[in-house]
């Protein structure tokens, strides 16, 4: 009574293997390649790198002279009798 | 083949594309027949064979040679049929979910029902498109020891390490899946029952 059951467990014993498709694999090696070239190499990652820390060195120090500038600016008001003396107009 | 396998996972590690050429020859035939067994469809498991075979390539360098190459293959082959039926499977939760509120989205697609595995032997077919009709109703693990011992015709001692499970594990679920998938044949082919019991009379 129970072996059509167990002819339908068993109906996959001795199967040959189903074919792998042709030219798989060479979509496979095409995926690779795409994958390398996605990816970036260690002196490109370097570059990259170098040339982010260049802009905010660079962005600092302008920050820094800017600051700075505007502070000397501030102390010439220190110096009111040598701007004065200097004054060409102011005398006539 | 086992050392010459490690020796090809090594030179595939270095990126020699020969000898991954060598592994694929040897082992894409096994990796596609799990494969198709899972998904009951030869685009998708093309395509999981793809996926695969890139996994060993990206992966070659951490093998560590405590498994086989068969079983780390198998491994991956097994892990990524399983997350393919996982994923398929909510989208279709989803599908169903949305067609509740869209009467256009009902177009569903559902995988066919009437799958023949290419290599089943002619007087077989009628049985094996029955079997793989009812093996989607076993849990993860059942639906692997099956397909692996049953399918694959590999020893229990195999998949238990594919598995990472001991062998009397597999031996068990292999108990329980044989029945339940006999519980779901009575349910969904009563019919058969009764054909063979009138052939018997």
């Amino acid at each position: 009574m129970e072996n059509w059951k167990d002819d339908i467990l068993s109906s996959m014993k001795g199967a040959d293997r189903a074919d792998v498709p042709a030219g798989a694999f060479h979509k496979i090696e095409q995926q690779i390649k795409a994958q390398k070239q996605k990816q970036l190499s260690p002196m490109r990652w370097l570059a990259v790198a170098a040339s982010i820390s260049a802009v905010v060195i660079g962005n600092l120090f302008f920050i820094m002279n800017y600051e700075q500038e505007s502070t000397s600016v501030a102390s010439d008001d220190a110096y009111p009798a040598l701007v004065t003396d200097f004054n060409i107009y102011g005398n006539e | 083949m086992t050392r010459e396998d490690n020796l090809l996972i090594r030179q595939i590690a270095e990126g020699n594309e020969l000898a991954f050429k060598m592994l694929y020859d040897h082992y894409s035939p096994k990796v596609y027949n799990t494969l198709i067994s899972y998904t009951k469809n030869a685009e998708d498991a093309e395509e999981l064979l793809q996926d695969v075979f890139v996994t060993v390539f990206n992966t070659a360098q951490s093998f560590r040679s405590d498994s086989t190459v068969s079983t780390w293959i198998y491994r991956i082959s097994v892990n990524k049929s399983l997350d393919f039926l996982r994923k398929k499977n909510s989208s279709k939760r989803f599908g169903i979910f949305a067609s509740l509120y869209k009467r256009d989205s009902a177009e569903i697609k559902y995988e066919s029902v009437d799958f023949v595995h290419p290599g089943v032997k002619m007087e077989n077919k009628e049985d094996a498109k029955v079997l793989f009709s009812v093996i989607d109703e076993l849990s993860e693990k059942q639906k692997t020891v099956f397909i692996l011992t049953q399918i694959e015709d590999l020893s229990q001692q195999e998949v238990a390490d594919i598995l990472q499970t001991t062998r009397k594990a597999v031996e068990s679920l292999l108990q329980r899946a044989k029945a339940n998938l006999k519980i779901s044949l009575e349910k969904h082919f009563p019919e058969r029952g009764n054909s063979s019991k009138n052939t018997s009379q």
